[in-house]
C-alpha cells in the first residue's frame, strides 16, 4: 500500500518539519488533505470550516511536529487523532451544532468531488467500511454516532433511545469486533 | 474505580464519548498508569482507521496557499528576530569576548574601581577633617564656654564674699553702648566682666587701669570674643582698694605701664 512517490516515510516527513523544512509540509498536506478533509467534511457537515480547520490542523502541525513520538503511533494515527479532536472541539461549541443541525448532510455529499482516484486510498477505505459493515447494525451506529457526529455515550442513548449501559456495552464491543476484523490492518493504514 | 474498570473505557475514550466525569477520571488515570497509555495509543490506532470510512474529499487548493503562506510569513518573521537577536549578540561580545581585549578590559576596570576607591577615600578625609574642624571648634567652644562659667562662677564667689564691692564702668564717647562691672573683695582679688566693646584690632588689647589721684597703676590685659564680651581676673594694688578709678583702654596686646590709648570705658562717670 504504497503511494506514487512516497519516497520518503511519514515519520522522516515530521522530522523535517520539526526542522522547519517548509516543503515537507507541502509533502505531509499532499499525502493526507483528501483523507484529513473528508474526515473534517463528515464530522462538521460543512466545507468551509472544514478547510478552516484542515489549514489550522497544518499549522498545528508545523509548530509541533517535535512532539510527535514514533514510539507511541503511526503519523497517519496522529494527524487523524489531531484532525478530529479539532473537529470534535469545533463541532461542540454550540453555535456550530446548531448550524450543522440546519444543515443537510446530502448536500456536502453532492459537493464532494471525485478525488476518490487514487487507488491505495480507496483499497484501505474499502477495509474498514467492510469491517464497519461485518458489526451488529446498533454497535455501527454508535460508533458511527460518536465517531462521526461527535455524541457522547449520554447523547447517543437519547438518540437511540436505548439505556445507558446498553449504549456502552455496544461502543466497547464494536470497537473490540473492529479492531478483531481489522486485526493487524490499522497499523499499516496511511502510507508509511 | 479501579485499573480494569479505566482500562474498559479506553475504547469510549478514543472516541470522545465519555461523558464529563468519567471523561476526566481517565485522563487523570491515563497520566499516571503506563499500561493504560499503552492500550490507549493501541484503541487510538483502531479508531483512526475509522476516518477512512469517510468519503475522500479534495480541498480547495487555496488552502495549501494559505498554509504555506502563513508558514513562510511566520518563519520570514523568525528569522528577523534571530537577525536581531544576533546583532545584539554581536554588538555586545566584540569587546569582551577575544583574548586580546581582555588585558584592556581588565585595565580599565581596574582603573574605574582604582578612581572609585581614591574618590571615596577623599570623600572620606574630607569629611573626616571636616567634622576634626568641627570637633575643634566645638573643643574650643567648649573650652571658652568653660573658662567664662569659671570667670562667671569666680565673679559671683567675689561678689558674694564678705566686704566685697562692685564698680560700675560706662562706655566713653569711643563706645557709649559698652559697658562692665568690676567684682572686689577687700583682698584685692577683682573679676571684670565687659560687654559691646569692639573686637581689639591685631596685636592690640583691652588693658584694665586702677587711677587713683593722679596716679595710674596698669593692671592686666584681656581680649573681647566676637559679640563684645571679656572677662579678667586681676589683683588690686593695696593702694588702690579704697578709693580707686578703673578704667579701659586699647592698648598694645600683652598691656603697657601707661596708657597710651583712647579710654572706652571707665567707672565714677
Amino acid at each position: 500500500m504504497q503511494p506514487e512517490e512516497a519516497q520518503i516515510d511519514d515519520v522522516a516527513l515530521l522530522k523535517a518539519i520539526a526542522g522547519k523544512d517548509e516543503k515537507a509540509v507541502s509533502q505531509l498536506y499532499d499525502r493526507y488533505r483528501v483523507v484529513l478533509f473528508g474526515l473534517l467534511v463528515r464530522i462538521l457537515n460543512n466545507r468551509e470550516e472544514a478547510e478552516d480547520v484542515l489549514q489550522e490542523l497544518f499549522l498545528q502541525v508545523w509548530h509541533r511536529a517535535g512532539d510527535y513520538d514514533p514510539n507511541r503511533g503511526r503519523p497517519f494515527t496522529w494527524l487523524v487523532t489531531l484532525a478530529r479532536s479539532r473537529a470534535i472541539d469545533r463541532l461542540r461549541s454550540v453555535a456550530s451544532r446548531e448550524r450543522v443541525a440546519n444543515e443537510s448532510a446530502r448536500e456536502v455529499t453532492e459537493e464532494v468531488s471525485d478525488a476518490v482516484a487514487d487507488a491505495v486510498r480507496s483499497e484501505q477505505r474499502g477495509i474498514v467500511t467492510s469491517a464497519l459493515s461485518q458489526l451488529p447494525e446498533e454497535q455501527q451506529k454508535a460508533l458511527v454516532l460518536a465517531y462521526f457526529d461527535g455524541l457522547t455515550q449520554s447523547e447517543i442513548a437519547d438518540r437511540l433511545g436505548a439505556p445507558l449501559g446498553t449504549v456502552k456495552t455496544r461502543m466497547r464491543a464494536g470497537m473490540m469486533k473492529l479492531r478483531e476484523v481489522l486485526g493487524g490492518k490499522s497499523q499499516s493504514f496511511g502510507f508509511k | 474505580m479501579v485499573h480494569e474498570e479505566f482500562k474498559e473505557m479506553i475504547p469510549t475514550y478514543v472516541l470522545s464519548a465519555l461523558d464529563g466525569e468519567e471523561n476526566r477520571a481517565l485522563s487523570d488515570h491515563l497520566s499516571q498508569c503506563a499500561e493504560c497509555q499503552r492500550e490507549l495509543e493501541n484503541w487510538q490506532a483502531t479508531a483512526a482507521t475509522l476516518s477512512l470510512g469517510a468519503q475522500p474529499l479534495e480541498p480547495s487548493p487555496a488552502v495549501h496557499d494559505r498554509i504555506m503562506k502563513a508558514i513562510r510569513e511566520e518563519s520570514l518573521q523568525n528569522d528577523a528576530e534571530s537577525k536581531a537577536k544576533a546583532n545584539v549578540i554581536k554588538f555586545k561580545p566584540a569587546n569582551t569576548v577575544s583574548g586580546r581585549n581582555y588585558s584592556s578590559v581588565w585595565a580599565i576596570a581596574a582603573a574605574v574601581l582604582f578612581l572609585i576607591t581614591a574618590a571615596t577615600l577623599f570623600l572620606f578625609w574630607q569629611e573626616s577633617r571636616a567634622n576634626n574642624q568641627i570637633i575643634a571648634e566645638l573643643s574650643r567652644e567648649l573650652q571658652n564656654q568653660r573658662s567664662e562659667l569659671d570667670r562667671s562662677r569666680n565673679f559671683f564667689k567675689v561678689m558674694m564674699s564678705p566686704g566685697a564691692r562692685m564698680d560700675e564702668l560706662a562706655g566713653t564717647n569711643q563706645v557709649p553702648e559698652a559697658s562692665a562691672k568690676l567684682a572686689h573683695d577687700k583682698t584685692g582679688h577683682a573679676m571684670l566682666m565687659a560687654n559691646g566693646l569692639p573686637p581689639a584690632p591685631t596685636g592690640k588689647e583691652y588693658q584694665l587701669w586702677f587711677i587713683v589721684g593722679k596716679k595710674t597703676m596698669p593692671g592686666k590685659s584681656f581680649s573681647v570674643d566676637s559679640s563684645g564680651k571679656g572677662m579678667l581676673e586681676d589683683q588690686i594694688p593695696e593702694s588702690a582698694r579704697d578709693a580707686a578709678i578703673f578704667a579701659i583702654t586699647l592698648e598694645p596686646a600683652g598691656g603697657v605701664d601707661v596708657p597710651t590709648g583712647a579710654i572706652y570705658l571707665r567707672s565714677g562717670l
